[in-house]
């Protein structure tokens, strides 16, 4: 580029134009700034205030609450320690519960099957669900209300950005 | 607190962070520090003293306005010249503007009209020779650069009147790099050309 310039007037007149422009935007004066613009914008300006960062921390007890934190700290204990030296009472006492809870679970569906089909709106409704279009229909209905109000509750739940003009984006 | 530190030395991302927490000072160092070029860069653009003072100021609130939700991965120095310069382009958009030469504003019909109106500019030790070059010179680029498209405008001056690199540029005028070099080099060519009878 060099050995170019230097055998081409032309190209050399553009280049020495083009270092005169440049220069001369370089060479543009400061300019001075009224000298209350900062006030002015001072006084339109909110200051930030610095959001409190939470320490964690234990909360200093009073005496009641200790008194109930004694308490279940106390039962919790106790209840541990019984249950270590009573361990086959323990797991009877779980079977039978479990037992005793299932026994009563089932039989609770099945009373409530039984009086459902015993209504008298029960025939018509069970013959209207026959046709397989409407079951899908009622689902499919059902599904989407249930996934549009899931995401009202999204939408609603979650906090608004707050609008920056100009700011990177 | 942080009001008695002296913010001078600091980073533009540390005034901002003393900002953030409430430094009056912190504040005010900011606009101690881009005032000048971003007074300048405006004037440059819209060629009018109160407008350029309007649109400074504009640009100042909404910066520290807004300095809670500023991302420090982002140059300070680029997000002030972008919302500046949105400023001036915003309004170049709406309106065109009157002329304003360096001696003062054409509506003005009184002297003491003329000076106030007049572009100041900072003091400089010349000879009277110089000075009248410079004016010359000041003047034929001013008008040259006002007869440029606002965005080659805004390229122009980002690139050889504030010095910003390339890459910067892109960022604050939001467009390619290749662009910004297109038009850059665009802008030159129409000051070259503009410029002509001063080689003469």
């Amino acid at each position: 580029m060099r050995l170019h310039l230097e055998t081409c007037d032309q190209c050399r007149q553009l280049v020495t134009a083009d270092a005169i422009v440049i220069e001369a935007l370089s060479a543009l004066p400061l300019l001075t700034v009224p000298r209350d613009l900062t006030d002015r914008v001072m006084a339109r300006v909110t200051i930030a205030r610095p959001s409190r960062v939470p320490v964690l921390s234990f909360p200093r007890l009073r005496r009641p609450q200790f008194a109930w934190a004694a308490a279940v700290a106390f039962l919790a204990i106790g209840t541990a320690a019984w249950s270590a030296f009573n361990r086959p009472v323990l797991d009877a006492w779980i079977q039978s519960a479990g037992s005793e809870a299932g026994r009563m679970g089932w039989l609770g569906i099945k009373t409530l099957a039984a009086n459902l089909s015993e209504q008298p709106w029960f025939t018509s409704l069970r013959d209207w669900f026959a046709a397989p279009v409407r079951t899908i229909g009622v689902v499919g209905g059902g599904l989407a209300l249930y996934l549009t109000a899931l995401v009202a509750f999204k939408k609603l739940i979650t906090p608004r950005n707050p609008v920056v003009s100009d700011a990177n984006a | 607190m942080s009001d008695r530190i002296d913010l001078k030395p600091k980073t533009d991302q540390e005034v901002v962070a003393l900002a953030k927490q409430g430094s009056e000072a912190a504040y005010r160092e900011l606009i101690r520090r881009y005032e000048r070029p971003v007074f300048s860069l405006i004037f440059r653009m819209v060629r009018n003293r109160e407008l350029a003072e309007d649109l400074s100021q504009e640009t100042f609130v909404k910066v520290l306005n807004a300095v809670e939700s500023y991302r420090p991965e982002f140059k300070f120095s680029s997000w002030v010249f972008k919302i500046a310069n949105n400023a001036a382009i915003d309004h170049l958009r709406r309106r065109e503007l009157d002329t304003l030469s360096l001696d003062g504003s054409p509506h003005a019909e009184t002297p003491e009209m003329i000076e106030a109106t007049a572009l100041q500019v900072r003091e400089y030790a010349e000879t009277q020779l110089e000075e009248v070059e410079n004016r010359e010179l000041g003047r034929s680029i001013g008008a040259a650069i006002e007869k440029l498209r606002p965005e080659y405008r805004a390229c122009i001056l980002l690139r050889h009147v504030e010095g910003r690199p390339y890459e910067e540029i892109a960022e604050i005028l939001s467009l390619p790099l290749g662009t910004v070099k297109t038009y850059i080099h665009r802008a030159r060519n129409e000051l070259r050309i503009a410029l002509e009878h001063l080689r003469q």
